[in-house]
């Protein structure tokens, strides 16, 4: 395995009492790994404390081999996209990617010809000489990317990169972010949508209220998700006739009725669920209106997986064994 | 790669005057100069003019509009870059924290510099229409006059700057309650309080401080050396205060 660049040893960050990330170990290699939590698991703070903008309160960082708070030299070899909007609207996007590249220590002769290529590269070369308030949501993302590369760092972070963009540039970016990743460098992306991590890695790391959940390849996170029982939610007519035929299924753990007009079935083995529904409905000519799956919301996988590892969760498990 | 910081400085004054050109607040600098200048022109007509209405116009200039144009420039040091986050991009490059503010600062003070010299220079010679015969004889007037101008420029930047950086939210009304309370006050208070105003030195260098008795205290007698060395040590207290700071602080942008 090759050495890893990025090295959390039981890393804390508290904002006054409340908590960025906690007891957060870690280790990431190079390739793109994706940060996969929802909304206050603490991506972002451990991307910030990765590129020196936060100190650690607790515990030991390395990035590429070296400490970071107060080691401006190791800026240099790091890219950042922040997940934020927040850019110099009255600069044009050339001399934003220019003015970039010139603080990571580029002549200006290579600032510019860098600067061109970045924007080039993703898809802003005529634009680049229009001020950045002027650019769409997406183009703005582009731009931030392009002034995180433009120095040709070896760690790119990129902190929600997709969030706001439309379809086309959410498929450009992916690819780029893919071509970066294989180039050879150590890509860190964040989001907390499963399929966008998904779309770009196979290798992420769970975060989920500050700490670590799990990390590795992402079948095997996959496989664990799929041990936690699968809910599917069907809106039909009759659903208590439905619900009597369903129950008499050995893969069906659990049915109940939480709303007018739908029930929730809860299985081990969603590939066999999924064909005995339409088939017990057909059998018994109920309509049914709609078929999901709760548990595709990321949220219920971490508070599933967080249950389990609980001391109530590990008696739950003892009891069961 | 790291930049040396003299260049991370001069990039980051390069930008910061560079989005100044293309801001409000230039124009409002240059309204405010105009008005100035514009209502000398006027008071000509009335039969105002000449040496002393410059002198009196000066004493403005260095009481309230240089801080005034100082502080619409200068004051949004950092703060304006933690409000829309761009203090993200910086910090997140190979350069020393204190580039930040010297950068902003030295951008501010260049154009402060040309906006109060020329202004200054420009009052001098509408004003003296009204007294065409010492307009020449008296130019060592104008030269103490720019002087003290372009030391207001770096008083007044420093000052600013330092409330910039300290301050993230409303810098700009913080700097103007500092310069309206603490140091308008302590320039009318008596005796020799007075010494802890940078206008009454400014006002010395330009040699129009007449000391007078304020509340049965006389105004300490000062020597323009000794002004000049106070304001000076008062930029660099000012400059270390935000150096400091930005230094040290961490500036979360997720609140």
């Amino acid at each position: 395995m090759s050495e890893p660049r990025v090295v959390a040893d039981r890393v804390s960050k508290w904002y006054g009492k409340v908590v960025g990330i906690n007891d957060f170990t870690v280790s990431i290699g190079p390739g793109v790994t994706g940060l996969l939590g929802p909304n206050g698991a603490g991506k972002s703070t451990f991307i910030k404390l990765l590129v020196g903008a936060l100190r650690p309160s607790k515990g030991e960082l390395q990035v590429l081999g070296e400490r970071v708070w107060g080691n401006r030299h190791l800026l240099g070899r790091i890219g950042y996209c922040p997940e934020h909007d927040g850019i110099y609207e009255d600069l044009t996007g050339a001399e934003f990617v220019t003015f970039m590249a010139r603080l990571a220590g580029m002549s200006a002769e290579d600032a510019a010809r860098r600067a061109d290529e970045a924007l080039e590269r993703l898809g802003l070369a005529k634009a680049k000489d229009r001020l950045l308030g002027q650019y769409s949501k997406g183009m703005r993302q582009r731009a931030k990317l392009a002034q995180a590369l433009v120095h040709d760092p070896e760690l790119l972070l990129f902190d929600e990169p997709l969030t706001g963009c439309d379809p086309l540039a959410r498929v450009q970016i992916t690819q780029f972010i893919k071509d970066v990743g294989q180039a050879g460098k150590t890509v860190i992306v964040s989001s907390h949508i499963l399929h966008e991590i998904e779309s770009m890695t196979s290798e992420i790391v769970l975060l989920y209220k500050g700490q670590v959940l799990a990390e590795g390849n992402i079948y095997r996170i996959r496989e664990m998700i799929d041990e936690h029982p699968h809910q599917i939610r069907i809106e039909c007519d009759r659903r208590r006739e439905l619900g009597q035929k369903l129950v008499l299924s050995q893969d069906v753990r659990a049915i109940e009725f939480p709303d007018e007009g739908a029930l929730v079935l809860e299985t081990h083995n969603p590939d066999a669920c999924y064909p005995l529904i339409p088939r017990a409905a057909l059998e018994s000519g109920i309509k049914i209106r709609s078929l999901t799956s709760p548990d595709n919301n990321l949220q219920a996988v971490f508070e599933y997986l967080t249950r389990e590892r609980s001391p109530e969760g590990v008696a739950r498990q003892g009891r069961a064994a | 790669m790291t930049p040396s910081s003299l260049g991370a400085l001069r990039q980051i004054a390069w930008m910061s005057l560079r989005r100044i050109r293309r801001g409000r607040m230039l124009w409002l600098s240059v309204v405010v100069l105009a008005l100035v200048v514009g209502g000398a022109g006027v008071s000509l007509i009335t039969g105002r003019g000449g040496l002393d209405f410059f002198e009196r116009l000066l004493d403005l200039m260095l009481r309230y509009i240089a801080p005034l144009v100082m502080m619409l420039h200068a004051s949004s040091a950092v703060s304006e870059e933690v409000q829309a986050k761009t203090i993200t991009y910086l910090f997140s490059r190979p350069v020393p924290r204190w580039t930040l503010p010297m950068g902003k600062f030295a951008g501010a003070v260049l154009l402060g510099l040309v906006l109060l010299v020329c202004a200054t220079a420009l009052l001098y010679f509408v004003t003296m229409l009204g007294e065409p015969d010492a307009l020449m004889p008296e130019i060592g007037r104008l030269g103490r006059a720019l002087a003290a101008v372009a030391l207001a420029a770096l008083a007044f930047g420093a000052l600013a700057t330092a409330f910039g950086t300290m301050v993230t939210g409303y810098s700009f009304v913080a700097a103007l309650f500092y310069l309206l309370i603490v140091e308008v006050g302590l320039a009318l208070a008596p005796g020799w309080l007075k010494v802890m105003a940078m206008t009454v030195h400014l006002r010395v260098v330009a040699g129009i401080y007449v000391p007078s008795t304020t509340l049965y205290m006389p105004d300490p007698r000062l020597v323009p050396s000794i002004s000049l060395v106070v304001v000076l040590a008062e930029t660099l207290l000012w400059l270390f205060i935000a150096l400091t700071w930005v230094n040290s602080s961490e500036y979360r942008t997720d609140k």
